[in-house]
């Protein structure tokens, strides 16, 4: 069943933009889980997905061979590029979503007793196509960054820019979720006399030498080019010019700690400037760094968000058995791991536990969020083609082994 | 084997004589007269018996014959001729005792060959030798005849079925033996997809740690199942070589599962195949063979269903211990070495060390015997712990009476499994022997008037199976560590325990017996009572057990060799003369003349008395004769085997009498423990003398003036310290 969330925000918005003017809300759409949720009909629908994406990329694809050696012609090679990147996202356009109310009307037993009659249906290849759904997962802690983006686009106003660090280690989700923003909630249309771009993401340059770089980067992401010759003043221009025209509503700047020279932290103060009305996040591992020292970028850049690992928190509470639970309700086997156990029992004495799949996976992945959802879908992968019941510890780590073998675990490359 | 296997028999001059007769292949021949052997070539006139043509063939082609034939016999009348021939063609072997000799298909089919030959040839020759007399040949009487004559006698459709058989395939016994072997030869009576069944059910659901189910419940469980898939079950044979996929079997074993689900997939539908209900009796002897022999139930679960099947299911059989219901089901041995060092009685200065060797009980989780020995283990250590742990009651009576606790141990009666580990003690004749004999069969109770007790190995590197024996152990070693002066706490500590030592064989032996009732008396958390209340709670009839008189021999050591029994002598054994009133009416001679060896057992502490026993025969005792062994009432000292063979050691080298070896070993015992004594008392003067405190003025020190060998104490430590066991 797919339906639209609605992410609340206060209503007194003066200079919303279009997108947000009209909706009111970020435009996400997801697919509840619930006891209507039709497996078959969600298969079908991730083979039109893919289908289409499979359509788009040729396309491009054929544009790049018609491209030629000008540097104008190199600028639209790194456009289709990014392009092509983001487009991996559009496969999963609606991504699964858990609505707390159902879930508790229904309970877990009886939600997961109805998918487990549906997976019985279900034959190898449909199984081993379900897995495309753990290719982005809304999961709680994105779902609080979506409320708090929302919120801070409703409370743009002439004299009130607030600007956003994104901040989180490396592998938990923060650049998948930008170009998910920006493929599937923000995706770029091209009209007859502009090109509607309401989300830009441009990654900050590792040089510290010079601006122009940092500029020539927007401009490309607004889908423009520019000369060699271009000051950067000019840049500028243009970037204004095309925010405006674009209806650029964010601004994501994906790794800012490459910016540490004090000159070029001046610039994004200027952009800011320029680009009024235009909402900047930028995103890191550790985004404070950016700010540090400079008490202008401070009070410019006063929001911030954390994507925190998935492990037991500092107050107790165990972040990963939830990731687990809501993991293994949709996981196509017809049996129970009890992948949110901590520990397990062996005999019928107290003592007689052992650690359990919880356990493991934690010890595994330290809680990063693409080492888990690597893990598990590839462990999943792994028991459906064997024809195993669930996945098992032994399974678990057998594909860790794997994987720490192979190249440098991504979910996206994995998952195609 | 064959007529044309037979060796030929050699051809002489003497054969070649007028008007004898000669059978070649299925023809006779009448020499008509008999050949010049000086002629080159030498040639003989021969008349067909049947036709009257005459024929002249040289003498080397009437020897070699026509290739295929049978070779030619000679006789110098027709009827020793048919007689000559009836032996050259070999009646058929004997049926042996055993039918499977004669059931193997390569030995029929040459039987049958064999047969259809040789009756053929006889009825041409008979024909035409009827036709020769001016008779009427009579072929069903004539079969009849020959087939009667056969052993074991055939009729006439038989002969003919053979008959039928060596032409379908020209006489090639491979083909001949293909085609009696049953299509099903060397398979298992169930089908794969049967067997599958079965196997899924006992690997889910029968033996689970979490519940108890018994064979009847899991036939009911089956059965539903069964009828759950619609009377089929998947079929490994359509799994393309792949193991069965584990998971399709997990949706057919989730009852919630609606089957249409699961079989709306093509490919799970697929495996199944329509499967006969395997039977209920075939079930209740399928699965004890799995649950009394683990390793066997892993290694044919991994063959048959893909390595790891085993280690992914439950390791069902693991916990057989749990499913242990009444005492002496299921008893565990095992040795320990109680890491306590003691001292000899005597000089009190030797420190040694002991071996425990325990009988554990599964079903009350409580040692049931045990044997505590200086020596390393040995046959005699389990078997004096089993001997303890049947008859615990009589055995250590007066011990539990002198320390308070008669009535504390009952006894359970004889054990039905002894499960061991794989050392070379357990592997032993007298173990099996006494397992086997302890059922005590007679005349009238062929099978035993007793259960018998089966000896079960334990894998090799499967601790897991010891488990509840080695945990008791542990718990042992603690408390020995808490309550005993030198206890050995670690390898660090070795010299503080040493030096510590001071107590007795008798003080690690009552402690053990302590700890034992402690044990049976006190709560066990597996149980929920004591062992001792679970006893009352499963013992509601008085266990029968042999009287241990009848049986004592069993606990002896077996002998490897055999001895003889001599007319007016007796036994000879270690050097001695046995005899009884038994022995001498114990049958000496076989039925063949030839003298019967009789097998022996005897005690490691007491070789004063042998038990000797042969095939069928009711074992009985001889004592030895040797007034050495007697006191001065005329009854049995007890001698051990050692002793004995060290007094004969020392009498030799000290050159004295070579048979006065208990003269010597008693002399060198008391010299051991005058000497031990003497060693105290300097030990305690010197100590005092280093205290400053006056010395003992009754010391006396005696010169020993005999060379000095190493002498062993006479005491039951000493004695058997250095008797060697396993290797």
């Amino acid at each position: 069943m797919t339906t639209e969330t609605t992410v609340m925000v206060p209503e007194r918005a003066p200079m919303v933009p279009e997108t947000m003017a009209t909706q009111g809300t970020l435009p996400v759409q997801t697919t509840l889980v619930d006891d209507h949720l039709d497996m078959f009909a969600r298969l079908d629908l991730l083979q039109r997905w893919e289908d289409e994406y499979q359509a788009d990329d040729a396309r491009l694809l054929a544009r790049v061979d018609h491209l030629g050696t000008s540097a104008v012609d190199e600028q639209k090679g790194r456009q289709i590029m990014d392009m092509r990147q983001r487009l991996l996202l559009r496969l999963v356009r609606s991504p699964l979503d858990i609505d707390p109310d159902s879930i508790a009307q229904i309970g877990y037993e009886a939600l997961r007793r109805i998918y487990v009659e549906q997976f019985a249906r279900m034959t190898k290849d449909q199984r081993l196509a379900w897995l495309a759904n753990f290719y982005f997962v809304l999961t709680p802690d994105l779902r609080a960054l979506n409320r708090k983006l929302a919120t801070i686009l409703q409370y743009r106003s002439p004299g009130q820019q607030r600007n956003l660090l994104l901040g989180g280690e490396s592998g938990m989700g923060k650049s998948t979720y930008a170009d998910w923003l920006a493929a599937v909630v923000f995706p770029p249309t091209v009209e007859e006399k502009r090109n509607r771009i309401p989300l830009v993401k441009t990654d900050a340059p590792a040089s510290q030498l010079s601006a122009r770089m940092l500029l020539q980067n927007i401009v490309q992401a607004f889908g423009a080019t520019y000369a060699e010759r271009d000051k950067e003043g000019r840049l500028l221009n243009k970037i204004a010019t095309n925010a405006q025209k674009c209806r650029n509503i964010v601004q994501w700047f994906d790794e800012i700690e490459n910016v540490r020279s004090q000159e070029l932290r001046r610039r994004f103060i200027e952009l800011s400037n320029v680009l009024r009305g235009v909402t900047m996040v930028c995103a890191s591992c550790h985004p404070y760094k950016f700010i540090e020292g400079d008490v202008e970028l401070q009070g410019r850049w006063n929001d911030y968000f954390e994507l925190k690992p998935y492990t037991v928190d500092k107050d107790g509470s165990d972040r990963l058995a939830g990731l687990l639970v809501f993991m293994e309700l949709l996981l196509p086997f017809t049996s129970d791991a009890n992948l949110s156990y901590r520990q397990i029992e062996t005999g019928p004495k107290k003592k007689d536990v052992a650690p359990g799949p919880a356990t493991l996976i934690d010890e595994l992945t330290r809680g990063n969020l693409n080492k888990i959802m690597i893990l598990l879908v590839e462990a999943s992968r792994r028991a459906i083609i064997d024809g195993l019941p669930c996945l098992s510890q032994d399974v678990l780590r057998a594909t860790w082994d794997d994987l720490k073998s192979a190249t440098p675990p991504n979910i996206r490359a994995l998952l195609r | 084997m064959t007529a044309t296997d037979r060796p030929s028999p050699p051809v002489r001059a003497s054969n070649f004589k007028k008007d004898a007769f000669m059978a070649r292949g299925e023809r006779v021949f009448r020499i008509a007269s008999a050949p010049d052997f000086k002629a080159i070539p030498a040639v003989i006139t021969l008349v067909d018996d049947c036709t009257g043509e005459e024929t002249t063939e040289t003498i080397e082609g009437v020897i070699r014959g026509v290739s295929g034939d049978l070779p030619p016999v000679f006789a110098p009348t027709r009827k020793a001729l048919q007689a000559k021939m009836l032996e050259h063609c070999p009646t058929p072997r004997t049926a042996p005792a055993n039918a499977q000799d004669l059931t193997t298909p390569r030995e029929n089919a040459r039987m049958q060959k064999g047969l259809i030959e040789r009756v053929d040839a006889s009825l041409a020759f008979l024909a035409r030798q009827a036709v020769q007399d001016g008779k009427k040949f009579k072929k069903g009487e004539a079969l009849d005849a020959l087939l009667a004559a056969e052993t074991p006698v055939i009729v006439s459709s038989t002969y003919y079925k053979y008959r039928q058989r060596v032409h379908r395939t020209c006489g090639n016994e491979d083909e001949m033996a293909g085609e009696m072997v049953r299509s099903d030869r060397g398979h298992s009576r169930t089908t794969d997809p049967q067997q599958h069944l079965i196997d899924t059910v006992i690997m889910n659901y029968y033996a689970r740690r979490d519940v108890h189910m018994n064979t009847n419940l899991l036939w009911n469980t089956m059965n539903t199942l069964w009828e759950r898939t619609g009377r089929r079950w998947i079929d490994p044979r359509k799994c393309e070589g792949q193991a069965v996929p584990a998971d399709v079997v997990y949706e057919f074993l989730d009852h919630r599962l609606p089957m249409d689900a699961i079989l709306s997939v093509p490919s799970k539908a697929a495996l199944l195949s329509p499967v006969k209900r395997p039977s209920r009796g075939w079930l209740y002897q399928y699965v004890p063979v799995l649950e009394t022999n683990p390793e066997v139930g892993e290694e044919m679960m991994d063959r048959r269903y893909g390595k790891g099947t085993w280690d992914r299911t439950r390791r069902v059989f693991d916990h057989f211990a749990d499913r242990a219901e009444l005492p002496g089901q299921y008893v565990f041995a095992d040795h320990w070495k109680v890491h306590v060092y003691i001292v000899d009685k005597d000089s009190r200065t030797i420190r040694l060390t002991l071996w425990l060797t325990m009988l554990f009980d599964a079903c009350l989780r409580a040692p049931i015997g045990y044997s505590l020995n200086v020596r390393d283990p040995c046959i005699e250590s389990i078997l004096d712990a089993l001997r303890s742990a049947i008859w615990f009651a009589v055995w250590s009576k007066d011990k539990l009476k002198a320390l308070g606790l008669e009535g504390m141990i009952p006894y359970i009666g004889l054990i039905q499994q002894l499960f061991v580990d794989n050392a070379l003690e357990f592997k032993s004749d007298s173990l099996a022997y006494a397992g086997r004999a302890l059922a005590c069969p007679d005349a009238t109770h062929p099978k035993g008037r007793y259960n018998t007790m089966d000896i079960v190995f334990r894998p090799p590197y499967n601790g897991r199976y010891g488990a509840l024996i080695e945990n008791h152990f542990k718990k042992f070693a603690a408390l020995c560590d808490a309550y005993l002066r030198g206890a050995q706490r670690g390898r660090e500590h070795t010299t503080h325990a040493l030096r510590n030592a001071c107590l007795l064989y008798e003080d690690i032996d009552d402690f053990i017996l302590r700890l034992m009732v402690d044990h049976w008396h006190k709560e066990h958390p597996a149980l929920g009572m004591s062992p001792f209340d679970k006893w009352a709670e499963t013992m509601t009839w008085v266990p029968e057990i042999p009287p241990y008189e009848e049986v004592a021999h069993l606990f002896w050591r077996k002998a490897t060799e055999t001895r003889q029994i001599h007319a007016g002598k007796g036994v000879m054994a270690f050097g001695l003369t046995y005899a009884s009133g038994d022995a001498n009416k114990a049958l000496r001679l076989d039925l063949d003349g030839t003298p019967m060896e009789y097998s022996y057992s005897y005690e490691e502490d007491n070789i004063g008395c042998l038990t000797m026993s042969h095939q069928g025969i009711t074992p009985f005792q001889v004592e030895t004769t040797s007034s050495k062994f007697r006191d001065a009432t005329g009854a049995l000292k007890r001698i051990s085997a050692s002793e004995w063979e060290t007094s004969k050691r020392i009498s030799r080298e000290r050159g004295g009498d070579p048979t006065d070896y208990l003269g010597r070993a008693n002399e060198m015992n008391e010299r051991n423990t005058a000497r031990a004594k003497e060693q105290t008392r300097i030990q305690s003067a010197r100590r005092k003398e280093k205290a400053g405190l006056q010395p003992d003025d009754d010391i006396e020190v005696a010169p020993i003036s005999t060379p000095s060998t190493p002498i062993p104490s006479r005491t039951d430590i000493l004695a058997t310290f250095g008797r060697p066991t396993r290797g």
